[in-house]
């Protein structure tokens, strides 16, 4: 569904709309400028630069749009949009390491970067694919934490993620889907009660999705 | 003021790569390469291998094919010279303008494709220039003949401000004729500017831009970024510093040929980037400096030299040495070349520069790994995805 | 870096010193260069003079490079009083001595021009900027002739061009401070017209293939000219890039055109492989037109005829020298290189050989290397004794003319350096013609300080 929204992937049929706009067959970059952001499964993220650069970078694109012959002005002196990142550096607890190569980051601290790449843009619509898949307890909560934090300066989120843990910690709204389907909706409190779900939940889904077809 | 605008650390790198420039007739001497037409071909490759890094290094983008933007200057400058003035200015300006038109034309058609598909593509592209230039296209471009200044060329600017001098003139600006060295320092002038603009794009969100492009396009695109024309600006920008070179090559030497857009051209450039270091500044610099200097100094050693040479070995001792090593210069200086392009390229696969960073480390093992970020070594070579 | 310490020239140790004074901040460098009060570019100074020899080692025409090059070595010994003298005692001129050129020993530089003009002009200009040398001779190839000659002119270096048949190089091309030996494809075209006339009959159609540079054109030009002269008619000429190697798609279709003679517009390597893969494709057997299909190659060579072995046999062509003519001087030439390498020099060699003692034969005559002199002494010059008879080089275009021979490879040769036979010799008067046809201009001979 997320690689639908970004413009990853062509929807079969319908479309996807953001805020009155038509998002389908835009480029993911016109996608990215209206203000819908996204943080993916395996991290995406540059490699080759160092940690302050990598969210630098989105900072950029959100100052400057698309496109910019931007070579009048040297990186060091751009000092607002360096500490913007430095600032969101602190957020996510890697300022101490903003000039390591990204590359050698822990996959934990990948992630936790690319979800300050997302945050600078200050998206309109921020996308998370598993933000916590493969962490460990420990980096999960801190991530939580670190969620709950973003959500308190009131952005608009959607988390795909099968931890029910996170789920419940941050979710206002939550669909369940199960074979392609939602099977339910509405408050976490209404989501956890649902039979359906705890069935999907519990390993009946492949039964579920044989009744469906 | 931003023209000006540079960290303290690039402005040092500025200053020693000018005092190394300018310095370079004194310094080449004991190496016996310091006279003004290799010195001017030093300098002029050099902006070539530089401007060929803004593409390669930056942005992981093999061309294979930018001898083409280079033969495109050399003939732009010559038939400024045989068209209009002796003067070099307009047609250093023509020749920037004319290749980076065909950059652009060339780079828009390739960049739509990446990684080795680019790569053929760009080949695909410079052997077609070359074979317009060297047959399809005689007339304008002599074929393999090469383009020349003659007495019959009008000249019109030139001739309408004064009488026409017996003979053939040579490029001037402003009237001054060149001699060798000035002709040397005229490039290396124009080498330090281009030098400054390749700092400035290196240390400039623009030149961030274009190194995340190498890391990694596709985050690019979902952050925002429409990578095509960032790719594009590259390409047209080396370009220009090929026609830079190539327009320089004329003013030294008023002659074009094909030969300098063949694929051998294109590769040479690719080779003296690797060599000395894909994606640092100084590098691309080295790179071409070492492959100019074999090609010209150690093409030129006989068996003579070397007997001169050793010596001071034992009569029955000199003769085998002396025929071994011989199969490495003179016509086996592509061996040599090769050689050392293997080693590095297996040990130092950073280049030179690598080497240079690794002798500079030893130095100072108890401070720790400088941030890798404002120059990243690119340890890897790989096209862009 | 010792290496190359070591291999330093005498003028750069004398740089190095300068160099010193350059660093301690008392003249910037371009100043210094007038030190040597020279009149002209790289007046010999010391009790030496420096000749370069730029000359193809790599490339197609390698071969001849390498020919070229022994030709040289002979020539610098023969000029410094080693050997047996080679020419020197039958040339016409009796000013060579045996000790060097005006009392300096002569010193050879060599470079490689890889057949490119671009590769040449870095060559030269590397022997004159840095090894000071006062004359340029070599180059087997007219784009790179014309190249050099076009350099030289502009550094006031006088160039002694070998191996170059392109009409241009002393036609729309010439220049003041170049000069030719070698005949041009013009006289090839007189010379062998008649030849072939008689061999083939008047009633023929000629497939040019032809080298896509200076040399080629031309020489497709002269020989469609003088055949047509003989009634011949010609199709349409297809260019073949130098260095090709593989030349079986341009000589497929040659068989299907309604052509019945194939005339090879190329030189070195690539004549050695067109010439081979003709013969191979079975075009000498093969009937067109009712007449038997022929090859001609009008400018051929020992090392090419060495190069196609028996596909060269019967082959009609021109040479400017072969070593086995019977006069004096070409015994002496073919019997000191012979002596020295254990090979019969190709005609590269001879005009090498002969154009690095006509400059110095004019620089005894002058009485100075200043190069208005010396190119005077050569304008307008008569010789003989060097091979090819009684030799104009003429003032107009800076071409010599003597006699032209027709050659055929042998049928049967007797000895593997014995493969071509001279069938026909174009008289002097013949091949003459006006330099106005070609056009161009010598340009000034000022001299120019370097």
């Amino acid at each position: 569904m997320l690689n639908v929204i970004i413009g990853r992937l062509a929807p079969s049929r319908g479309a996807v709309v953001f805020d009155g706009k038509v998002l389908t067959g835009k480029k993911p970059h016109q996608i990215n400028q209206m203000g819908v952001v996204r943080v993916f499964q395996t991290p995406e993220i540059f490699p080759e630069l160092s940690v302050l650069q990598n969210v630098m970078a989105p900072a950029f694109a959100k100052r400057d749009g698309a496109f910019r012959i931007n070579i009048w002005r040297s990186l060091e002196s751009e000092r607002g949009i360096e500490e913007e990142a430095n600032h969101i550096l602190q957020d996510v607890g890697l300022y101490e390491r903003r000039s390591h190569h990204a590359g050698a980051l822990s996959r934990g601290d990948k992630r936790r970067m690319e979800l300050a790449m997302c945050l600078i843009q200050h998206p309109r619509l921020l996308l998370l694919d598993e933000p916590t898949a493969g962490m460990s307890r420990h980096d999960t909560n801190t991530t939580i934490e670190l969620l709950k934090k973003i959500k308190a300066r009131g952005m608009t989120k959607v988390i795909i993620e099968h931890d029910m843990h996170v789920v419940f910690s941050l979710a206002d709204k939550i669909s369940v889907l199960a074979g392609g389907r939602i099977i339910a909706e509405g408050l976490p409190r209404r989501v956890r009660r649902s039979e359906k779900v705890q069935e999907a939940y519990l390993g009946g889904a492949h039964r579920l999705e044989e009744a469906t077809h | 003021m931003d023209l000006f605008n540079l960290p303290r650390r690039d402005w040092i790198t500025f200053g020693l790569f000018a005092l190394v420039v300018v310095t370079m007739p004194i310094w080449l001497t004991p190496l016996g390469a310091s006279y003004p037409g290799l010195l001017q071909k030093f300098a002029i490759f050099a902006i070539f291998a530089i401007g060929f890094n803004i593409l390669f290094g930056l942005t992981g983008y093999l061309s294979f094919g930018h001898a083409a933007f280079l033969g495109v200057g050399s003939y732009t400058a010559v038939w400024s010279f045989k068209l209009l003035t002796m003067d070099a200015l307009p047609a250093i300006m023509f020749a920037v303008i004319v290749s980076g038109l065909f950059a652009l034309v060339i780079g828009y058609l390739s960049l739509r494709r990446t990684g080795i598909y680019f790569s053929i593509l760009t080949l695909a592209f410079a052997q077609m220039c070359y074979n317009l230039a060297y047959s399809v296209l005689t007339p304008i471009t002599n074929g393999e003949t090469s383009l020349q200044l003659t007495l019959q060329d009008p000249r019109v600017i030139d001739s309408a401000l004064a009488a026409r001098p017996e003979g053939l003139p040579s490029a001037s600006i402003f009237g001054h004729v060149f001699d060798g060295f000035e002709g040397f320092y005229f490039c290396a002038a124009l080498l330090l500017i281009a030098f400054f603009i390749a700092l400035k794009i290196f240390s400039s969100p623009f030149g961030m831009m274009l190194r995340a492009i190498k890391s990694n396009q596709t985050r690019m695109n979902y952050t925002g970024f429409d990578t095509k024309p960032y790719a594009l600006t590259a390409f047209v920008i080396s370009g220009m510093y090929a026609g830079l070179a190539g327009a320089l090559l004329a003013v030294t030497d008023p002659l074009a040929g094909a030969e300098r857009m063949q694929w051998t051209a294109s590769g040479e450039v690719v080779l003296m980037t690797i060599l000395g270091g894909v994606g640092t500044l100084i590098g691309p610099v080295i790179g071409a400096w070492l492959i100019k200097y074999f090609e010209n100094i150690f093409s030129a050693f006989n068996e003579q030299v070397l007997t001169r040479f050793f010596s001071f070995l034992p009569p029955e001792i000199t003769e085998p040495v002396v025929t071994i090593s011989s199969k490495f210069v003179g016509e086996g200086w592509h061996l040599t070349l090769g050689l050392i392009f293997v080693l590095v390229v297996v040990f130092l696969p950073g280049g030179i520069m690598e080497g240079v960073r690794r002798i500079g480390a030893l130095f100072r093992r108890t401070t720790p790994p400088s941030a890798p970020a404002a120059r990243p070594a690119a340890p890897t070579i790989q096209p862009a995805e | 870096m010792t290496l190359i310490t070591k291999g330093l020239s005498r003028r750069s140790v004398i740089k190095t010193g300068l160099a010193g004074i350059i660093a301690t901040g008392v003249a910037p460098t371009i100043f210094t260069r007038g030190a040597y009060a020279q009149e002209f570019c790289n007046a010999p100074t010391g009790d030496t003079v420096t000749i370069g020899f730029n000359m193809p080692l790599t490339g197609a025409y390698a071969d001849e490079g390498a020919d070229e090059d022994r030709a040289y070595q002979l020539a610098v010994e023969h000029l410094n009083g080693g050997g047996d003298g080679g020419m020197i005692p039958t040339f016409s001129s009796k000013t060579l001595k045996g000790n060097g050129i005006l009392g300096k020993k002569v010193v050879g530089v060599t470079g490689d021009d890889q057949t490119k003009a671009d590769a040449a002009r870095d060559s030269a200009r590397r022997m004159i900027e840095r090894d000071g040398a006062v004359m340029i001779t070599g180059g087997s190839s007219s784009s790179v002739a014309i190249a050099v000659q076009g350099l030289c002119q502009e550094k006031g270096i006088i160039f002694m061009a070998a191996l170059t048949h392109s009409n241009d190089t002393t036609g729309k091309d010439k220049r003041r401070y170049g000069f030719r030996h070698f005949f041009n494809a013009y006289q090839s075209g007189i010379a062998l017209g008649p030849v072939l006339g008689e061999a083939y009959g008047k009633d023929r159609v000629a497939y040019h293939l032809t080298a896509d540079y200076t040399w080629g054109w031309t020489q497709e030009e002269s020989i469609k000219n003088a055949t047509e002269a003989l009634g011949w008619k010609t199709l349409a000429p297809v260019r073949t890039p130098v260095g090709a190697g593989d030349f079986s798609q341009y000589l497929t279709p040659v068989l299907n055109s309604g052509a019945d003679v194939l005339i090879l517009n190329h030189y070195g390597f690539d004549m050695v492989n067109s010439l081979t893969q003709a013969v191979q494709f079975g075009m000498r057997d093969k009937q067109a037109n009712g007449k038997n299909f022929e090859i001609v190659v009008p400018l051929v060579s020992d090392l090419m005829a060495k190069g196609a072995g028996s596909a060269m046999q019967g082959i009609y062509g021109t040479s400017n020298w072969d070593w086995q003519l019977t006069d004096e001087a070409s015994k002496a030439f073919t019997k000191s290189f012979g002596a020295k390498f254990g090979q019969p020099p190709s005609q590269a060699a001879h005009t090498s050989y002969v154009q690095t003692l006509l400059y110095a034969d004019a620089c005894e005559r002058a009485g100075t290397f200043y190069p208005p002199e010396v190119i005077k002494a050569l304008e307008g010059y008569e010789f003989d004794g060097l091979g090819n008879g009684p030799t104009l080089y003429r003032a107009e275009d800076h071409q010599c003319f003597k006699d032209v021979l027709v050659v055929q490879g042998k049928e049967k040769p007797a000895n593997p350096f014995d493969l071509l036979q001279t069938v026909a010799t174009a008289s002097r008067e013949s091949v003459t013609y006006d330099p106005a046809i070609f056009g161009g201009e010598l340009g000034p001979d000022t001299a120019v300080a370097c």
